[in-house]
Formats: C-alpha cells, structure tokens, sequence
C-alpha cells in the first residue's frame, strides 16, 4: 500500500498549504485520499509541519481553533500563516513562505531532539521548485522527506 | 413490489401467527481489503439469522456479488431514497443487530465524529444501541491501528455511543513479524455477535 510505503521512507513530512478542510479531515482522523492516509498512519516519533493557508474569516473561526488543538494534540507542528491583505482588499492568512516553513522546520527538528544532518539549502530548493518527493542528505546521512502541495 | 416490502409482509404475516422469527441482523461492509472476506461473513450470520447488507461505495472494489448468498439483498448508496422512504429509517426499523465487518480507520472517524454522508453511516446515526447493540469489526494496517486517533475514536465509540467492539486479531506480516490491525474471523464474528446477543435479550427480558 502506498500510504504505508511513503509513510515508513519518510523521516519528515511536510504539508503545505494546508487547507481548512483537509486540516479538518486530519483532526477528526478522516483518510479518503493518500494525503490523509499517509497522516493518519504517521508515527509521531518522527516530525510532521503543517503549513495552513485560509481566507482570515476562516482562520479566526471556532472550528479552526478546535481542529488546531488536535492537531497540537496529535503531536503535528504548525507552521502559522501570515496575516496579508489581498489587491481586493480582504484579509487572508497566508502559507507562510517557504523560507520560513524551511527554517521553522529545521528549528523544529532541534526541539525534538531529532538530530538529522540536513542540508538547508536543498530543502529551500526543493520547496521553492514544488518537488512532490525527494530525498534529502548530506555526508553520507540519507534524510527523507515528504513535500505534499 | 420489492425485496424489502416482500419481506416485511412475510415477517407481519408471521407475527400474526406468533412464529418465533430469528433475529435480523443488518451486515455493512466498508472499502478496505477484509471485504473480501464480506460473502464468507454473510454465509456465517445466515444459519441463525435474517440477514440484509448495506455497503459503501469503495467496498464495491472488494466485494464478488457472487459469494453473497442468494436471498440476501444489497443496499448501495443508490437506494438510500428508494421508492421515495428514507432507507435508512426502513433498516432502522427492520434490523435487530446491526453489524460493520470490516469497519475501516475513515468510517470509524466518521462515526466517532457524527458523519452520515452515505447510507451505512446514516443508519448507524439514528441507531440507538440502548435498544439494539451494533457490533463492528474494525480493520486497517498496524501503523493505523496504533495511531493515536484510534484510541481516540474507539473510546467515544465504545463508551459514548455504546458500540461493541469486535477487536483486530494479530497477523503475520511479509517480514515475519506479528501485528495487530486485520479483521477478526468471520466464523468468530458471527459467533461473537450470536452470544452477546442472546445476553443482551435476557438482560432486556430480565429488565421489564
């Protein structure tokens, strides 16, 4: 099964954007599709970023703050959006650029205590050009990684 | 007239004439590779019971139409306003026992979380297992049933919503190691289901 063979090769996964309605399949543990499935089959040993994106009605609602709080409790870390304001004038809160979700994830790593030899670069690169799956090292140390847009 | 009307009027005709029925028990299948096994399931319940069967719409993947026994009928999504009656509300009233063999890891969700977007999860929405108990029979990888929403799910199944569990048994995998997540026997299941429910009527019987 796929969902099990992705899920037993990565060492990170990384999910960005996250919309609201896959944030919410996530929290309630729904698995229709090979995104969902590869979640709810994660070993949360093993480091798993959510990037949200959403129009800001939406983020600032009460079913979001309550499908954040168990994702936080299933252990996934949250990468926040940033507030922006579109050339329509609404709000929206926005993926956090790829930058960011790079060095939050590798920040992140070290809060874990998960010592994985990545190379920075090739992670920002990676993202930056939309690669679907991919694999990740340097020195030897092959890292893993799941890139799911 | 259709399957379901014929046997209502069979069932009526019956209880007039004070024959002691057998139980009815409603089978549902949902889309995960135990459903293979759904036939084999249906020929273990129907030596002691009437039986009907409802399926979702990726069970249809994994069940041969061929292995179910002859008589049983097999609600689909389709029928889920059939001749103009909410079907769900007919198998309600119809079913003694209602019995989700294999239940996977999405549908578990959607009951923990009160989903009814199709017929099998619509009918166990106004069950009320009080009155009737509801068995299922779970089945998914090991790395699924572990997670912890699992547990999560399980819990408000089984102590909010009164569900009985019929739980995974272990299997060896490819690599030679043992986990827990496939679908109990059906010979066990029925056998399960055959006891708890000759329980649960003398505790009801005790009770008035």
């Amino acid at each position: 099964m796929l969902h099990v063979e992705l899920r037993n090769w990565a060492d990170i996964m990384v999910i960005a954007p996250l919309s609201t309605n896959t944030l919410g399949k996530i929290a309630l543990g729904l698995c229709d599709n090979l995104l969902t499935s590869i979640v709810r089959a994660w070993d949360y040993r093993k480091p798993l970023f959510v990037a949200p994106s959403m129009s800001t009605c939406i983020w600032e609602d009460f079913f979001t703050e309550r499908h954040l709080n168990a994702i936080d409790e299933l252990g996934i870390i949250l990468i926040r959006p940033v507030s922006i304001t579109t050339a329509s004038g609404e709000r929206e809160h926005a993926m956090a650029e790829p930058s960011t979700i790079c060095s939050d994830g590798v920040a992140s790593l070290a809060l874990v205590h998960l010592y994985l030899d990545v190379n920075v670069d090739a992670m920002l690169f990676l993202i930056n050009t939309h690669c679907t799956v991919t694999s990740l090292g340097t020195n030897g140390k092959p890292v893993s990684a799941i890139f799911l847009n | 007239m259709d399957c379901s009307d014929s046997a209502s009027v069979k069932a009526k005709s019956e209880a007039k004439l004070g024959v002691p029925r057998k139980p009815r028990v409603l089978l549902a299948a949902c889309g995960c590779v135990a459903a293979v096994k759904f036939g084999l399931l249906c020929h273990c319940f129907i030596e002691w019971a009437d039986i009907r069967a409802v399926v979702t719409q990726s069970s249809l993947r994994f069940i041969d139409r061929a292995s179910i026994p002859n008589g049983v009928f097999v609600y689909y999504d389709e029928y889920e306003w059939y001749s103009w009656k909410r079907m769900d509300i007919e198998l309600l009233e119809w079913a003694d026992i209602m019995v989700i063999a294999p239940l996977s890891a999405h549908t578990l969700a959607k009951i923990a979380g009160g989903y009814c977007d199709n017929l099998l999860t619509g009918t166990v929405r106004g069950w009320d297992p009080r009155k009737k108990p509801i068995f299922v029979a779970p089945s998914m990888n090991p790395f699924m049933w572990k997670n912890p929403s699992t547990e999560k799910h399980c819990k408000k199944c089984i102590d909010e919503l009164g569900i009985s569990l019929i739980p995974p048994i272990s299997q060896r995998s490819g690599e030679g190691e043992y986990s827990t997540g496939a679908m109990a026997e059906p010979s066990d299941i029925s056998r399960n289901v055959m006891i708890s429910y000759s329980k649960f009527q003398k505790k009801n019987v005790g009770g008035v």
